[in-house]
């Protein structure tokens, strides 16, 4: 079903995409900004001082400063990676529906299924790769830094991050079937993920029609996205069964986009 | 002899607008292509020859009709994926990869690997004159170099059928001629081939059968010989004017004078002429080109 050649020609096509090429200089950047302008000290397992950049923080605004700190660079890192990732998906299949290549490759022992599946899952690897090496990377200048006083969070948290963006991926790989843009698929993306995903997020007690039904339509992006930044600021790791009930939704929209590919004609 | 390909009423009518505008692509089109045969297919632009292309390797759904490869229906396995070869029209590779990279991506695709891919890769490139080239970027390629790439994937797991889309289309005189005894040594080893051109004299060289797609209607098919007017034409060559009647009108050539007639009328105007003592210079058969053929298709088509 999933075709190794595929892969990797999706990962050669991937390191070559603007948006994550981008998206990697961030994460360097970042992980550089952590070596060289972070230095902490520990004295019994207490954070007792803090220089950021070579200024020292007042002892007093310590605890409260680095909370802040880790929720908004938690908060900044994980926005703009998903929103260069939710760029670069968006041009996978759009492209991969007018590549000159296509109706080679599907004349080769390979079903329009597999190229597909082999493509979303090449992707996904990418990004996989991507998110978990970077937060091996923070992690272990962390623990370096603080002599081992850190937790594993952040590297939890780059899997629920990893299944986060697998779920915005089938609703973009969907959209892109559908309507075969590229662009319009990225604003959409961006659209369900910072704007729909948060507000059905607080749409618990209102009884609306429309709302309930744009909340059995979309798997809950808004609570994950949650989810993700409290297994980092809070170390919270209870609600991981809600990736578990959002697969449903990633099976039934690769499995409407697969339809609908099938039946396209191709250019 | 088997047939390899054979399409019985393939109609496609492609749909724009929502549905509200409708193009006719093909309309049933029967046809046969035998083992080893060189089968041209001839039109103008949007005469449907793509689409009768891409309904046999099933890259668009046929309307109506049924296509089959190898005797067996397309939309019903895969298997014939392993023994077709395929150049589509405007071929073009990622232009970041080198020709090596490109024909062991699709090579791994057709199922080939480890040393016989790596094999098949440096032989086919050597085949279609690429061997110097194998490490090139494919965006440092002319626009021949970047054809004859994509007629090596095409051959690079030796397939028994191939469909080929403008195979010679920006190719030199000589890439061309290249293409043509390639083309010629494949169907002697038994490969079946199935060409697109616009280049009729191309066609003509190479072609077993062809068949001739006007606005999505087969408006002829069979072998060269059997498409050119039974009735041969001739040319007759006198010194003077002879000013016969109106059927026969001689025009001016150089010095001599010239007469173009059907077949069945050269006896009578060699007689008329020896009536009128006027030496006849020269009787020649005016040959029909498969440019001709095509165009008097085309127009009865039109007319009809």
């Amino acid at each position: 079903m999933i075709n190794a050649a595929v892969i990797r020609q999706t990962l050669r096509e991937a390191f070559v995409q603007p948006a994550l090429l981008f998206a990697i200089i961030v994460e360097v950047a970042f992980i550089g900004l952590l070596t060289f302008g972070i230095s902490l000290d520990f004295e019994n397992d207490i954070l007792v001082s803090m220089k950021l950049f070579g200024r020292e923080i007042d002892e007093t605004l310590l605890n409260t400063f680095v909370s802040n700190l880790i929720e908004n660079m938690v908060n900044l890192i994980s926005a703009l990676l998903m929103f260069l990732f939710i760029i670069g998906s968006s041009f996978l299949y759009p492209y991969m529906l007018r590549d000159p290549l296509l109706g080679i490759t599907l004349t080769k022992p390979i079903s329009r299924t597999s190229l597909f599946l082999s493509k979303y899952a090449g992707f996904i690897l990418f990004i996989a790769l991507s998110i978990i090496l970077f937060s091996i990377a923070v992690w272990f200048i962390l623990f370096s830094k603080s002599s081992g006083h850190v937790s594993d969070s952040v590297i939890v948290a780059s899997i629920s991050f990893c299944f986060e963006f697998i779920i915005v991926f089938s609703i973009c790989s969907l959209l892109a079937m559908i309507i075969e843009n590229a662009s319009g698929v990225a604003l959409l993306g961006i659209g369900i993920y910072y704007i729909l995903g948060p507000l059905m997020a607080n749409t618990d007690n209102v009884h609306n029609l429309v709302i309930t039904i744009i909340s059995l339509l979309l798997p809950p992006i808004g609570q994950l996205s949650i989810i993700t930044k409290d297994i980092v600021i809070l170390g919270v790791q209870s609600n991981l069964t809600l990736l578990v009930v959002s697969f449903p939704y990633v099976v039934v929209y690769l499995a409407i986009a697969i339809i609908i590919f099938n039946r396209k004609d191709l250019p | 002899m088997s047939s390899i390909i054979e399409t019985h009423n393939l109609s496609k009518t492609y749909r724009t607008n929502f549905g509200k505008r409708r193009i006719l692509a093909l309309h049933e089109v029967s046809l046969k292509v035998q083992q080893g045969e060189i089968f041209a297919l001839l039109g103008l632009n949007g005469a449907g020859k793509s689409t009768l292309i891409k309904t046999l390797l099933d890259h668009v759904r046929p309307t109506s009709g049924q296509a089959f490869l190898f005797g067996e229906p397309i939309r019903s396995s895969n298997k014939w994926k392993h023994r077709v070869g395929y150049l589509p029209e405007l071929f073009s590779a990622p232009k970041l990869m080198n020709a090596n990279q490109v024909l062991r991506y699709l090579g791994e695709l057709s199922g080939l690997k480890g040393k016989n891919l790596a094999a098949r890769v440096d032989e086919t490139l050597q085949k279609v004159g690429l061997g110097d080239a194998s490490n090139q970027k494919v965006n440092t390629f002319s626009k021949g170099m970047v054809l004859r790439l994509g007629i090596a994937q095409a051959l690079l797991h030796q397939p028994e059928l191939l469909l080929l889309d403008e195979p010679t289309e920006g190719l030199d005189p000589l890439g061309r001629k290249m293409i043509r005894n390639l083309l010629t040594e494949l169907s002697c080893n038994g490969v079946t081939i199935l060409l697109n051109s616009h280049l009729l004299s191309e066609i003509e060289l190479v072609a077993h059968r062809i068949a001739i797609l006007h606005k999505g209607h087969l408006v002829a098919q069979g072998k060269l010989s059997d498409l050119l007017p039974q009735d041969q034409r001739f040319e007759v060559e006198v010194s003077l004017n002879p000013s016969l009647n109106d059927s026969w009108q001689f025009h001016p050539a150089g010095s001599n004078w010239l007469c173009e007639v059907q077949g069945y009328e050269l006896q009578h105007l060699v007689s008329a002429l020896e009536t009128k003592a006027i030496p006849v210079l020269a009787v020649r058969p005016i040959r029909t080109s498969l440019e001709d053929v095509f165009f008097s298709y085309i127009s009865q088509s039109s007319d009809d």
